[in-house]
């Protein structure tokens, strides 16, 4: 009977602790909720105090103040890309605003970013930001078809942490407005831009000095250029061969040269006769010139992409269209005595046209349907912050998207990539990215842009019959809208 | 006598306990993912799923879709010339190894077996390299025999791209189905060949007469086999070794159904395209064995 009785008073002294457990929990939120109220409270009364001595920085400040109380003690999930040096530079960062605004971040990092937020977005349970390009990868096309991205202006209206202009106003020109972060063509920005590190052909600098071979700027320069190559017994050029959309580094550049981003937004707006000008068969007949005269590297169209990146490592070609990530990518491949990386845009295809180059942008998101999207814009603010900018450079050898990245992140960044960023000194940079395809249409642009250059360049499809299959595809996804 | 009947009542209970588990692991990891495939490919579903119905849209439009087409032709030239010959090599190694008392046989079925337990990824790459144009073994090798001029880019050539990855998928599985082979063949009384040896019947009429006619159901079976194995083999061969191209002259079925699912993100249309495939592989195992149980 005492046994029993024992037993019976533990369980209710063990529910009646749990029960505690529940109501103490219960009330330290709430006190916590009262004071973070009483201290925002007390920040605003301050803030109308010092109104009175300064009206605009009381303003200021009040307003700086009241966002960091606001902030403290909330969380936010974040999916990083983890990869080259990236992993560190997103640690370090995560923990410094963690620090900076007293918040929690539950970071995942992957390489595998892509299928993370796949998953993350089909079940609902959506991170507040994201690291998401649109690239043209299948869940960045998904996204923005089903408008599940954020409108990012209000992030973009406000001051910069160290620069009191709006944030707008500090990236590269040219960027935030363009189809690559506002993805549907009406300048609204979905995405945030991190870096927008060149893309371009790339060659051996060493080479290039020890022979006294300059740039070439036009195609007759190239041409020339690869014919003084060929007497070294070294091909022109070389591309990664089972993936041809490599290639959409070398042609579009040289139709905004010639045609203007508009020429080219017209197209990756699958605008109806936008491919078949004068201009755009000039240009695909020089790069189908490249393979029919004997300027193409020998067994270029079964190479992946680091068979390829090598062969120009090991100068078997002189030039290699490719992003700056090849330095990265390339770190431990082989190479010639010497080399040293560099950089120049795609030929143009008259003297005095401008020559343009793209860049492999890389940028964060946040989700409509994010738990917490005020944390998550002032964390992208944060990264652009000068002290995120230089731990960019520090340990990811990148740069931020902003007007003084460079400058910033300079004395942080390696030789090549120093060399990478040269390129800016003679080439104008542009950013288009595709327009998402309408509902229902099926084709993949890719295959009838890009995957037929091997037919091209083997002479089995003409010039012609390539711009009538990218006509025809734009007809095609025209009946869809 | 009622006690007898009643010891060899059936534990239906843990036979339910051990049999429920898997049942709905089929249901929810086989069974679900099948019916949510057949209803996706009717929509225009994108990666996230979601999308509207629009009917038999996708099926139609792979008849106009020319890389589709391609695909199959692809898929179709595989399929009869990859299974037929695997099988058919695989059943000739296996007649050799049992009918010739090599004493190095054992060595043989080990080697012949080596691919198939290496991972197809690796094999794909190992292979790209030995078809490299430029530092592969197969051009090296033809110009030390003095056929330099048969040497080619034979993955960048679309008249050699596709056949190149049938090669790989024959070496990789020959072995697989020489085994199961060579199991078929140790039923067969030793004494039936030593009758046809005394008849005067050489190894061929061996092969022919005896072997295949008497295993002629395993034959059916691993050709099934064979089948699925091809299809299955080739998205993993086509992407690494030449990613679909040139110009869709490697790409599968199956490889397009990747590159318009989890490339393009055109979902509902990639579903399509696998419940075409089912149908296809199923309606080949069907006739198979039918021809079989025929004859």
């Amino acid at each position: 009977m005492t046994r029993k009785i024992i037993s019976i008073m533990l369980v209710v002294c063990m529910c009646a602790g749990m029960l505690a457990g529940c109501g103490n929990s219960s009330q330290k939120e709430t006190a916590g909720t009262d004071q973070a109220g009483e201290e925002s409270n007390q920040a605003q009364e301050t803030g109308t105090e010092e109104e009175q001595a300064d009206a605009q920085t009381g303003t200021d400040n009040a307003a700086e103040e009241a966002e960091a109380v606001s902030f403290e003690g909330q969380e936010m999930s974040f999916v990083a890309f983890g990869g080259g040096g990236y992993s560190e530079y997103w640690e370090e960062i995560v923990k410094k605003f963690e620090e900076a605004y007293k918040v929690t971040v539950n970071m995942e990092m992957t390489p595998q970013v892509n299928d993370l937020l796949q998953t993350k977005f089909a079940s609902g349970d959506v991170p507040d930001v994201a690291v998401l390009t649109y690239d043209g990868s299948a869940i960045a096309n998904a996204v923005v078809e089903d408008h599940a991205l954020m409108d990012l202006t209000a992030l973009f209206e406000k001051p910069g942490i160290d620069n009191e202009a709006p944030l707008k106003d500090q990236m590269l020109d040219g960027l935030l407005d363009s189809t690559a972060y506002a993805p549907y063509g009406d300048g609204v920005p979905y995405f945030a831009p991190t870096s927008a590190a060149p893309n371009g052909l790339f060659y051996n600098k060493t080479l290039f000095e020890e022979n006294q071979w300059e740039v070439p700027v036009t195609w007759d320069d190239f041409f020339a250029l690869g014919d003084k190559a060929k007497e070294k017994g070294i091909a022109l050029f070389t591309f990664q061969g089972i993936y041809p959309s490599y290639m959409e580094i070398m042609i579009p550049a040289q139709i905004v040269s010639a045609l203007g981003v508009e020429g080219l937004t017209d197209i990756y707006s699958y605008k109806e006769g936008s491919f078949n000008k004068p201009e755009i068969v000039e240009i695909l007949t020089n790069v189908q010139k490249i393979a029919t005269e004997g300027y193409l590297l020998e067994g270029t169209l079964s190479m992946n992409h680091t068979q390829s990146q090598s062969e120009m490592m090991m100068d078997r070609a002189l030039f290699i269209p490719c992003g700056s990530y090849i330095v990265a990518e390339m770190a431990d491949a082989p190479r010639t005595e010497g080399f040293s990386f560099g950089i120049c845009a795609p030929p143009v295809l008259e003297e005095g046209q401008l020559p343009y180059t793209s860049a492999t942008a890389n940028s964060l998101a946040i989700p409509t349907n994010a738990k917490n999207p005020e944390l998550a814009m002032e964390f992208i603010r944060f990264l652009y912050s000068d002290e995120s900018v230089k731990l960019l450079a520090e340990k990811s050898d990148d740069v931020m998207a902003l007007k003084q990245g460079y400058d910033l992140a300079s004395e942080y960044l390696s030789e090549d990539m120093k060399n990478i960023y040269e390129i800016y000194d003679n080439a104008n940079f542009f950013s288009v990215s595709w327009e998402v395809m309408p509902s229902g249409c099926n084709i993949a642009i890719t295959n009838y842009m890009y995957s037929v250059i091997a037919d091209v360049l083997t002479g089995k499809m003409s010039v012609e019959e390539w711009i009538d299959g990218v006509e025809g595809a734009f007809t095609e996804i025209n009946s869809y809208k | 006598m009622g006690k007898k009947q009643k010891k060899k009542k059936l534990p239906v209970l843990f036979i339910g306990i051990c049999v429920i588990p898997t049942v709905v692991l089929t249901l929810i990891f086989k069974i679900y993912p099948t019916v949510n495939t057949l209803i996706m490919s009717f929509t225009d579903a994108n990666l996230l799923g979601s999308g509207t119905f629009v009917g038999l849209h996708n099926y139609t439009y792979m008849f106009q879709d020319k890389y589709f087409i391609l695909a199959l032709k692809n898929t179709v030239k595989l399929l009869a010339v990859v299974s037929v010959v695997t099988i058919a090599f695989s059943l000739i190694l296996a007649f050799i190894l049992t009918q010739s008392r090599l004493r190095e046989a054992g060595i043989y079925r080990t080697i012949l077996y080596i691919p198939n337990v290496i991972s197809l990824s690796v094999v794909a790459v190992i292979w790209a390299f030995v078809f490299n144009a430029r530092m592969g073994i197969v051009n090296s090798f033809l110009d030390s025999v003095g056929l330099g001029m048969l040497k080619r880019d034979w993955l960048g050539d679309s008249n050699t791209a596709l056949w190149c990855i049938g090669v790989v998928m024959i070496w990789q599985a020959v072995g697989y189905y020489m085994i199961m082979h060579i199991a078929a063949i140790d039923g067969i009384s030793q004494e039936i060949y030593e009758a046809a040896i005394i008849d005067g019947a050489g190894k061929v009429r061996q092969l022919l007469s005896i072997t295949v006619p008497l295993i002629k159901n395993i034959i059916g079976r691993t050709f099934i086999l064979a089948i699925s194995g091809t299809l299955g083999m080739s998205l993993s061969l086509a992407k690494v070794m030449t990613g679909g191209g040139p110009n869709g002259a490697s790409s599968v079925l199956t490889y397009y159904m990747f590159q318009q699912g989890m490339m393009q993100g055109n979902f509902g249309y990639a579903m399509a395209i696998t419940v075409f495939t089912l149908i296809m592989s199923l309606g080949l195992s069907f006739l198979t064995e039918a021809i079989t149980e025929k004859e």
